[in-house]
């Protein structure tokens, strides 16, 4: 009886001749061909050394067989598919012959994206720096305390400068009383800054207290103690400052609270009624409050210090998840850039930046 | 902010902080809130007179 063997090269099928073998019985096999001819014997897998109808199975599949193997197609599956004629190719009825290939389009040059115009000349601080009118002896330079109220005042150095300040001291101290404080002498000179160990945003803090400090001796003297307080001051930067700070949401908000119904809560099995108090809110809609939280908080903005915005964004969703009354003391970042716009402005008329 | 019991008995430092802290509060500005439901000028400004002292009723410096 003749036989056939049917040789499929290991690797890619796709590529690989079909070669068909006529054998002479009487001819002698070689030695090499030895290996490829050994049937199949179920009883004997242990002892075969190949296996399976496609020779050189031990050897690592090729990536299409992998391919195919992964879509289901076992090894027979791939012979019967083979025998029938291999994968048939789809023909054009019109021409008999395969389609065209689509050529590859040619990718269109991205264009480069031109570089954004800054919207605003960048601003430089101008002057003497701020921190010239601040004595830090007794800050300490490391530790949890000291080093964010220096960063602070590095980071308003960064932002503006200004004019002749008088030296005044800023220290540490633990009271849970307030988070800063600046004092102030009979005849309207600050004397100094303490800063709470027990607050929770230092930086923010220090800003705050150092915007009272430039409100009383870096802006000009005025009638009144603070600056920003002064009555004639309805012109020009000032007067847009002022107006910014009350066409903000935030101030709108404290100033509406006062009118806010009592709210009741239950805490340890006891109720509580609650309600805004108007000694509180007179107190944050003081001008020179809302001066100088503004001003710590476009420290934070103009300076893009880390820490800084990150106690500022701490804030400001303490604001927002507020369960009772909601105190805005400080803007969201949209309600924000026209007082930052406006102190902008006033530096600009001090010589605080250019 | 005024924080009163419904029961009319009076509210302690404790429990005014304890509650304001739960709306939200941090510890310090519930302390100054406290100090203001009080009728102290817990003002972070501190007028100094003549002789020293802090003008108007000002919360007792605590250290």
């Amino acid at each position: 009886m003749n036989k056939y063997i049917i040789d499929f090269e290991p690797g890619d099928f796709e590529e690989t001749a079909v070669k068909a073998v006529w054998l002479d019985e009487s001819a002698e096999m070689p030695d090499a061909w030895q290996d490829y001819t050994e049937k199949h014997l179920g009883s004997q897998h242990g002892n075969q050394k190949r296996h399976g109808w496609r020779y050189g199975k031990s050897q690592p599949l090729s990536r299409l067989r992998r391919q195919r193997q992964g879509q289901g197609e076992d090894e027979w599956d791939e012979f019967k598919r083979r025998v029938r004629g291999g994968v048939r190719r789809p023909v054009d009825p019109k021409t008999g012959k395969p389609p065209k290939k689509a050529k590859p389009k040619k990718a269109k040059p991205k264009k480069k994206p031109e570089p954004k115009k800054p919207e605003k000349p960048e601003l430089k601080p101008a002057g003497k720096p701020v921190s010239d009118g601040l004595n830090l002896d007794k800050l300490p330079k490391k530790g949890k305390y000291g080093p964010p109220v220096r960063d602070a005042i590095d980071a308003i150095n960064q932002v503006h400068g200004d004019g002749n300040l008088p030296e005044i001291p800023v220290k540490l101290n633990s009271t849970t009383g307030y988070h800063g404080r600046i004092s102030i002498s009979w005849d309207d000179n600050p004397i100094d800054i303490a800063i709470s160990r027990k607050g929770d945003h230092p930086m923010m803090t220090s800003a705050h207290e150092i915007g009272h400090f430039l409100d009383i001796s870096g802006l000009p003297k005025g009638e009144k103690t603070f600056f920003s307080e002064t009555p004639s001051g309805g012109f020009g930067a000032l007067g847009k400052l002022r107006n910014a700070f009350q066409e903000s949401r935030a101030v709108k908000q404290l100033t509406q609270l006062v009118n806010e119904p009592a709210k009741t809560t239950y805490i340890a099995g006891f109720s509580y009624t609650m309600k805004p108090d108007r000694n509180y809110l007179n107190y944050v809609l003081q001008t020179r409050e809302i001066f100088a939280r503004a001003y710590a908080q476009y420290i934070a903005v103009r300076s893009g210090n880390t820490q800084m915005m990150g106690e500022l964004s701490k804030e400001l969703s303490k604001i927002k998840n507020a369960k009772s009354f909601k105190y805005a003391i400080q803007w969201e970042p949209d309600d924000f850039e026209p007082i930052a716009d406006a102190f902008d402005e006033l530096f600009k008329e001090q010589g605080w930046l250019q | 902010m005024i924080i009163e019991r419904e029961d009319g008995k009076p509210v302690t430092k404790e429990e005014y902080i304890k509650v304001a802290m739960a709306q939200g509060a941090d510890e310090v500005t519930a302390n100054q809130m406290w100090w203001f439901s009080q009728g102290y000028n817990a003002s972070d400004v501190v007028e100094i007179d003549k002789d020293g002292k802090p003008v108007g009723t000002v919360p007792p410096e605590e250290e």
